[in-house]
């Protein structure tokens, strides 16, 4: 078991009434307001396939940020980050977005959740879809929150226990 | 890019998925088709996947959900 535990502290620097300078560290629901949930996770290709005998698909791996999104009943992959990484389509199924219901194709990865000890999912099927992800962003600057490549949705939270502290900005997550 | 031979396999799923979900021993499982056939029912992806990756060529077979997709609430962020 683990447990995971994201905060984030603001420090506000200014001036009492007398003019004295004032610092201090403060708690605000702003960071999961504005920028949501967002963790590094390694997205591999599956066990299945690199362990296929015979012919095992070579080993890809890439590190990004991944989103949290109650809205996704399946956890998705933009489309460029499934290019990248060769994965084999293993199916279809259905989205729906603002536009509309639209068929996508359908991969199976492993994830890996960076420096949380959270256990690594191993076979995992996943949707795919266009999140506006950019390689080239992503390569300048990894931990940019507002480039990410997945969406972790309801299958993974389900696998976990939550806990989402708004007014602090503050996220507990046990697997 | 989906291969010819996996279209084909999930053109097959379409038109059998009435069927699948009113056997209770396909639905809500999942099932691995190769050659336009239904090779196996499992109760996880990962045991079909796994199953499924290891008897055929990785771009020949697909492993589909037996639901009906209407009624999960999916609801996702796109960029476009």
């Amino acid at each position: 078991m683990a447990h995971v535990h994201h905060l984030n502290l603001g420090l506000q620097v200014g001036k009492d009434p007398s003019g004295n300078p004032v610092t201090a560290v403060r708690q605000s629901p702003l960071a999961l307001m504005r920028q949501g949930f967002n963790l590094s996770v390694e997205v591999a290709t599956a066990t299945a396939f690199v362990q296929k005998q015979p012919d095992p698909v070579p080993l890809k791996t890439i590190t990004l940020i991944g989103h949290f999104d109650t809205g996704a009943s399946q956890t998705s992959i933009d489309q460029k980050v499934a290019t990248h990484l060769n994965l084999i389509p293993t199916g279809q199924a259905t989205i729906r977005t603002a536009g509309g219901a639209k068929g996508v194709d359908t991969f199976v990865i492993d994830i890996a959740f960076v420096n949380t000890g959270l256990r690594t999912i191993r076979n995992l099927r996943i949707n795919s879809c266009d999140l506006g992800f950019n390689l080239d962003r992503h390569a300048q600057n990894p931990n940019d929150v507002t480039n990410f490549g997945i969406l972790i949705g309801r299958d993974i939270m389900s696998l976990w226990n939550v806990t989402w502290h708004g007014p602090t900005s503050t996220v507990f997550i046990s697997d | 890019m989906m291969s010819k031979a996996k279209q084909e396999n999930i053109g097959f799923f379409k038109s059998k998925l009435k069927q699948l979900l009113a056997d209770k021993l396909s639905a809500n499982k999942f099932v691995v088709i190769h050659n336009k056939e239904i090779q196996g029912v499992f109760d996880t992806f990962e045991s079909a996947i796994t199953d499924a990756a290891n008897r055929f060529p990785a771009d020949e077979f697909v492993v589909q959900e037996v639901v009906d997709e209407s009624q999960n609430v999916n609801y996702l962020f796109v960029a476009s």
